[in-house]
């Protein structure tokens, strides 16, 4: 069984019409303490809803949706973004690829993948991070940040993220050098709009995230 | 007794008193923390032994020894409380996550 695990903080606007085009699909819905309406519009929806009683982060949304999904007996899992960014056909590609390998991640960068109105600045900070991702983990992989990714439950069951924060983007890749799990990229279409790249990640955290992720070895 | 001295003898009595009656510590912890209020004690009251001990730990002054030594006890303690930090957060979303999946609402 599929389930796609979806992390959501204050995503009123766009849950909706996400929601919508995932329809007829195992979907759980991770409120991460919303402040908005997130979790109002998420409940008209057939999906599984979880709440979080406090505010944890990104990471840690995942982390519970995923377990979630791994108690009910996932075969397969997916995680995808609140914010309308990832598109719905591009799940049956990466489930395709996890007939072959433990995981399949998706990429913005790989020749047919495409990231419509990305930002230059935001596309240098994606190259840092994925040479940083290369100097920590070994994997050579042309996108690192993206949300869209295929587990199966073997390498859902090995993945497990503490890092609560953003940094889990790159400790997820981590655990997977860890664990040796077979991985691939897979070219995916990322839609930059301005809803998405205000709610995305601001160049100012990029630092905090880096702390988080150097910290790991302390913890 | 000059001033300085009796305010702080007065702050790490104060210290001491607040942490053995308020904050039920191990009985070695307790232990340090007097051991630690006589050494301030001492040192408050002969100010010129800091000096000696200086001296014997190749130290110009005393003063300078008080201060390297609390730069130590400070990075010290500023380890220990963020250990202390991140097994709370860690504690805190084992919690929220338990909370969260046995109050999921199902389609």
């Amino acid at each position: 069984m599929l389930w796609i695990v979806i992390p959501a903080y204050n995503e009123e606007r766009v849950i909706g019409s996400v929601l919508e085009e995932l329809s007829g699909r195992n979907v759980v819905v991770v409120d991460d303490c919303s402040t908005d309406t997130t979790k109002l519009v998420a409940s008209k929806y057939q999906v599984h809803l979880l709440s979080h009683p406090v505010n944890l982060g990104q990471g840690a949304a995942l982390q519970t949706g995923i377990t979630y999904a791994l108690l009910n007996g996932a075969e397969k899992i997916v995680t995808f973004d609140a914010d309308g960014q990832h598109s719905v056909s591009d799940i049956e590609k990466l489930i395709d690829a996890l007939t072959n390998y433990d995981v399949a991640l998706g990429s913005r960068f790989l020749e047919s993948g495409s990231a419509e109105n990305l930002p230059t600045s935001r596309r240098v900070l994606l190259k840092c991070a994925a040479l940083y991702t290369r100097a920590s983990t070994g994997l050579t992989l042309t996108d690192t940040h993206n949300g869209l990714r295929a587990l199966s439950r073997h390498a859902a069951e090995k993945i497990v993220i503490t890092q609560n924060r953003m940094a889990h983007a790159t400790q997820v890749l981590q655990l997977i050098a860890y664990h040796k799990l077979s991985y691939i990229e897979v070219p995916v279409n990322i839609k930059y709009t301005e809803y998405s790249l205000a709610k995305g990640q601001k160049m100012s955290n990029s630092l905090n995230i880096l702390w988080d992720s150097v910290t790991e070895i302390f913890r | 007794m000059s001033l300085i001295q009796v305010l702080l003898l007065a702050g790490f009595l104060g210290c001491l008193l607040i942490y053995l009656k308020f904050f039920r510590s191990a009985l070695l912890d307790r232990l340090i923390a007097s051991m630690l209020f006589c050494a301030a004690v001492f040192f408050v009251l002969f100010p010129e032994a800091t000096v000696v001990v200086a001296h014997k730990l190749g130290v110009g002054r005393g003063t300078d020894l008080i201060l390297y030594v609390f730069v130590l006890l400070f990075s010290f303690l500023a380890l220990l409380f963020y250990s202390k930090l991140y097994r709370l957060e860690k504690l805190q979303t084992e919690l929220a996550r338990a909370i969260a999946i046995r109050d999921a609402k199902k389609p």
